[in-house]
């Protein structure tokens, strides 16, 4: 079974906590001068995204969890799983259900590339890319002339996601939008 | 160090400069030295030293003047936010002065610096001020079942010690600014000397903070012969308990404190550390020139 000792935790690294694979954001090292260090380590629980603090005597070991990042392609969902296929020639395909998923959902668009995580070789995570191209099913009517003014209006894109858009966007366009933030960044050229 | 220096000549020390390399390193079970060996040799190794303390006390013993340095030290640990590997002490002897001297001194070097007065309080007062126990009188499960309800609840029980240093520096170091710490538990002694005060065992040992950093520690230095003996004995021994590597005696150390340290005291001060306090630096990286190196 892999470990990782301490000195080995660094911001990426997979652990297994309780049970939960955990991705170290940081690991401070810290040595009173009086006997044995420690380590405050925080931790993302990749299961729940809660973010964990925890304190290690230095010199610890814990259980590397089995976790990797995948590009995959979304393929389709059948109302129970999402399915993803791998892009590296082989075509393996992996089933994520919707706590995998979680808020990605909204940025679920065939053909597009997601990263999927995979936990002891099941889904645990789907990360969108950090922008996306996206077309409007349903807004306001556009006002003309009104382009460099300010001022916005919701939209709802093809994923079911609503985003604030400038007035002049008329349903039927495609838009850039960043799915960091959740906001609009630009048109997009026409499909 | 300009600074330093001139201070240091105007009180009258002698600056002495002393070898980073020794036949037997720190005998602390928690300070790991580098290892020297020449290529292909087969003697055994020297080491690279985690502070002058032992030189400095055999001058100390030998000509009984008060004395200072300037040297590099090695920790072979890795780098932390206010951890490098290598790194500038200034350390200090003043013979023939106590604990109260001790505590004047770092008053003073504060004041000169421009850090202003620092207050002075013990050790258990800003525990209890945190943690409302009496940390000399805690039990090991005691301080284990405080981690836990304060700290974090996923802690695996460890030594009584080490319980301490965590609570201390978790709850306590972080408001320590300008504060001499005094009055240490007297298993964290190192080479001070240990009193009984109010039934609690403590040793006489302090340290000045800035900004919740521990930028210096002074000694009452232990200067018996047999009770430095049984220590240096006691290290050994707990080193081959936590199963780390044993290390040679530093039997000339030992020599020098049975020809007869003068009552002293002892200061080792991190200048990187103050350095980086006096500059508002957050992390010993920024006021480092060169970081390529890491254990």
């Amino acid at each position: 079974m892999a470990t990782y000792s301490t000195n080995e935790f660094k911001s990426g690294v997979k652990v297994l906590l309780d049970g939960d694979p955990c991705s170290i954001i940081d690991n401070e090292f810290v040595k009173p001068g009086k006997g044995q260090a420690f380590n405050r380590v925080r931790l993302k629980n990749l299961k729940t995204g809660r973010v964990w603090e925890r304190t290690f005597k230095s010199g610890d070991t814990v259980e590397a969890a089995d976790v990797i990042d995948l590009d995959m392609e979304y393929l389709y969902g059948d109302g129970e799983f999402y399915h993803f296929m791998m892009t590296d020639g082989s075509f393996e395909q992996h089933a994520a259900d919707p706590s995998a998923v979680g808020e990605t959902v909204k940025w679920l668009k065939e053909q597009e590339s997601y990263i999927v995580t995979l936990f002891n070789g099941t889904p645990l995570a789907v990360s969108p890319p950090n922008h996306i191209e996206l077309e409007v099913i349903e807004t306001d009517p556009g006002v003309k002339g009104d382009t460099a003014q300010g001022g916005s209006k919701p939209a709802k894109l093809s994923t079911g996601a609503m985003v604030n858009v400038p007035l002049f966007i008329e349903e039927g366009e495609m838009l850039r939008v960043d799915t960091r933030s959740g906001e609009y960044v630009s048109r997009a050229s026409r499909k | 160090m300009a600074e330093i220096r001139a201070w240091f000549n105007k009180l009258g020390y002698l600056e002495v400069e002393v070898p980073a390399i020794a036949l037997a390193p720190a005998s602390d079970p928690w300070l790991d030295s580098f290892e020297v060996r020449s290529p292909g040799a087969q003697t055994p190794a020297l080491y690279l030293l985690t502070s002058p303390e032992s030189y400095l006390k055999r001058l100390l013993a030998r000509d009984g003047q008060p004395i200072f340095t300037l040297a590099r030290a090695y920790r072979a640990e890795p780098r932390g936010v206010m951890h490098n590997p290598e790194f500038t002490l200034l350390e200090w002897y003043q013979p023939h002065a106590g604990f109260a001297a001790l505590c004047e001194a770092l008053q003073r070097f504060s004041r000169e610096l421009g850090f202003g007065q620092p207050e002075v309080q013990t050790y258990r007062s800003l525990f209890e001020s945190v943690y409302g126990r009496n940390p000399h009188q805690m039990t090991e499960p005691a301080a284990n079942a405080l981690i836990r309800a304060e700290i974090d609840p996923h802690w695996t029980d460890g030594s009584l010690d080490l319980a301490l240093n965590l609570l201390f520096s978790t709850g306590c170091e972080p408001l320590c600014d300008n504060l001499l710490v005094t009055h240490f538990p007297a298993a964290q002694a190192a080479m001070s000397r240990t009193i009984r005060q109010d039934d609690d065992q403590v040793c006489l040992r302090v340290e000045w903070y800035l900004h919740g950093i521990e930028i210096a520690n002074g000694y009452d230095e232990l200067v018996d012969p047999r009770e430095q003996r049984a220590r240096a004995e006691l290290d050994q021994h707990r080193r081959t308990e936590l199963q780390r590597p044993a290390v040679p005696t530093d039997h000339a150390l030992l020599a020098a404190v049975d020809a007869g340290l003068p009552p002293s005291y002892g200061i080792a001060l991190g200048v990187d550390r103050l350095f980086c306090a006096r500059m508002g630096f957050a992390q010993l990286a920024d006021g480092l020139s060169f970081t390529d190196v890491t254990v």
